[in-house]
């Protein structure tokens, strides 16, 4: 056994003559030789002391870092809902103060005017034919009859700044709910004057958002922009409503003038309207 | 090349494994001896020329950074490397319980024979009153087998 641990190869000569020097460098420790190798030695590889105390402090950093972002992230996400619903909130305000404002209006003009007015709120439309008629929240029950004659509320022209104009009329009739057709459907007929000239004609629905103006007097001098109102004739809307104004004149063969209407008010934005009954 | 390589990698790496243990897996003021466990992974993994080579290395590493009787890991490490490789091929991966013995008595042959060269050469051998002296042994021990199969797979990597 011993024989094969110091048998005299390469590799034990190697390791002798290694012991030999470190033992050497043990004995010359102190001699100015070995202790500047030292020195020398130590000054190049201390830098890796620094290594993993770098990596750790890299690693706490980090940890801290990826912590606080992921509490930023959190807070962000929370104020992102809050701001949600702060913003849900501010136009759930701002739509109930404009219906304040105009219920408000509403309910002063109603001791106004010489009729019975009967508010309504419009609840649907016909996806088909959009500018052709609306559903009104009241019916029979409420005193809503066919044929009444229906108005838009909100901001209007003239002296009743409150009634924008004209919309149409009760069509159908149900319990608590009734369709109205618009002015701008294609069946409607409203007999309409121009307040300038007292000339009258007849405001027939096209089917789109516009309505035109027939049956006026070939002489008579129609401006672009001219208000028109109801006439009263026809029995079904009172005289003196707002209906629209002429925004063209149209070249016709007939002996009549045409012209077309823009109504006074948006069909499409409609919310909240008035039926109109004449007071008992 | 793939040698020079590996080699050169092992010993960063020891090095700083080393320098990392002091700090991160200190128990007590006891932390585990990595340079003399490369240097008996050496022996036992490559024979007698590599682990006196490689404990001549890790050892004059020790030194350098450490404030005992200058030369003495070197010659310690050397002589350990150099037994070591004399187990070569007789302690593999699946006999952990006998890599933890055998890195206990070379490590505890380390603490002891740096006593008898600081008592015979060195100036005092008071460091080696205190526990922690004679605990690492036990603390490198436990991480042996861990550090062996470790370095097993980071040896395959070169093959």
């Amino acid at each position: 056994m011993s024989q094969q641990f110091f048998r005299p190869t390469r590799g034990n000569f190697l390791c002798l003559f290694l012991l030999a020097f470190s033992f050497l460098l043990m004995t010359l420790r102190w001699t100015p030789t070995v202790r500047s190798f030292r020195a020398l030695l130590f000054y190049c590889l201390s830098p890796a002391y620094e290594v993993p105390f770098a990596v750790e402090k890299g690693g706490t950093n980090l940890a801290s870092r990826i912590q606080e972002l992921i509490q930023t992230h959190q807070e962000n996400q929370n104020l992102k809902e809050r701001i949600k619903e702060v913003s849900a909130l501010e136009s759930q305000w701002r739509e109930t103060q404009a219906e304040n404002e105009r219920l408000r209006k509403l309910l002063e003009l109603r001791s106004a005017l010489p009729f019975r007015l009967t508010p309504a709120l419009v609840a649907g439309r016909d996806a088909q034919s959009w500018t052709h008629s609306i559903l009104i929240d009241r019916g029979t029950e409420n005193g809503v009859r066919l044929q009444s004659p229906v108005l838009a509320v909100g901001k209007g022209n003239g002296e009743n700044s409150f009634l924008s104009g004209v919309i149409g009329r009760v069509l159908e009739c149900g319990p608590h709910l009734s369709k109205v057709l618009l002015i701008t459907d294609p069946l409607s007929s409203v007999a309409v004057t121009l307040p300038r000239t007292g000339e009258q004609g007849l405001a027939q629905g096209q089917g789109g958002l516009s309505v035109t103006v027939d049956y006026l007097d070939r002489s008579a001098e129609v401006l672009v922009g001219e208000e028109v109102r109801t006439s009263g004739l026809g029995g079904v809307f009172p005289a003196g409503l707002a209906v629209g104004k002429i925004t063209k004149i149209v070249p016709s063969t007939s002996e009549f003038k045409r012209a077309i209407l823009q109504p006074s008010v948006s069909l499409t934005e409609l919310r909240e309207v008035l039926v109109l009954e004449k007071s008992p | 090349m793939k040698t020079a390589l590996f080699w050169t990698t092992t010993l960063i790496f020891t090095l700083l494994m080393q320098i990392g243990a002091q700090k991160m897996m200190s128990l007590w003021g006891v932390f585990p001896n990595i340079l003399l466990l490369a240097a008996l992974f050496s022996g036992i993994s490559r024979g007698t020329v590599a682990g006196s080579c490689a404990g001549f290395v890790f050892g004059f590493l020790a030194d350098i950074f450490s404030l005992s009787l200058f030369g003495s890991q070197t010659f310690l490490y050397t002589f350990m490397g150099y037994c070591a490789g004399h187990l070569k091929g007789q302690i593999d991966e699946e006999r952990p319980l006998a890599q933890t013995g055998i890195v206990f008595v070379f490590s505890l042959g380390e603490v002891a024979g740096l006593w008898i060269l600081e008592t015979f050469f060195g100036e005092s051998n008071k460091q080696f009153y205190a526990l922690a002296s004679w605990l690492r042994p036990f603390y490198t021990a436990l991480l042996g087998s861990l550090y062996f199969s470790l370095m097993k797979l980071w040896t395959s990597l070169f093959a």
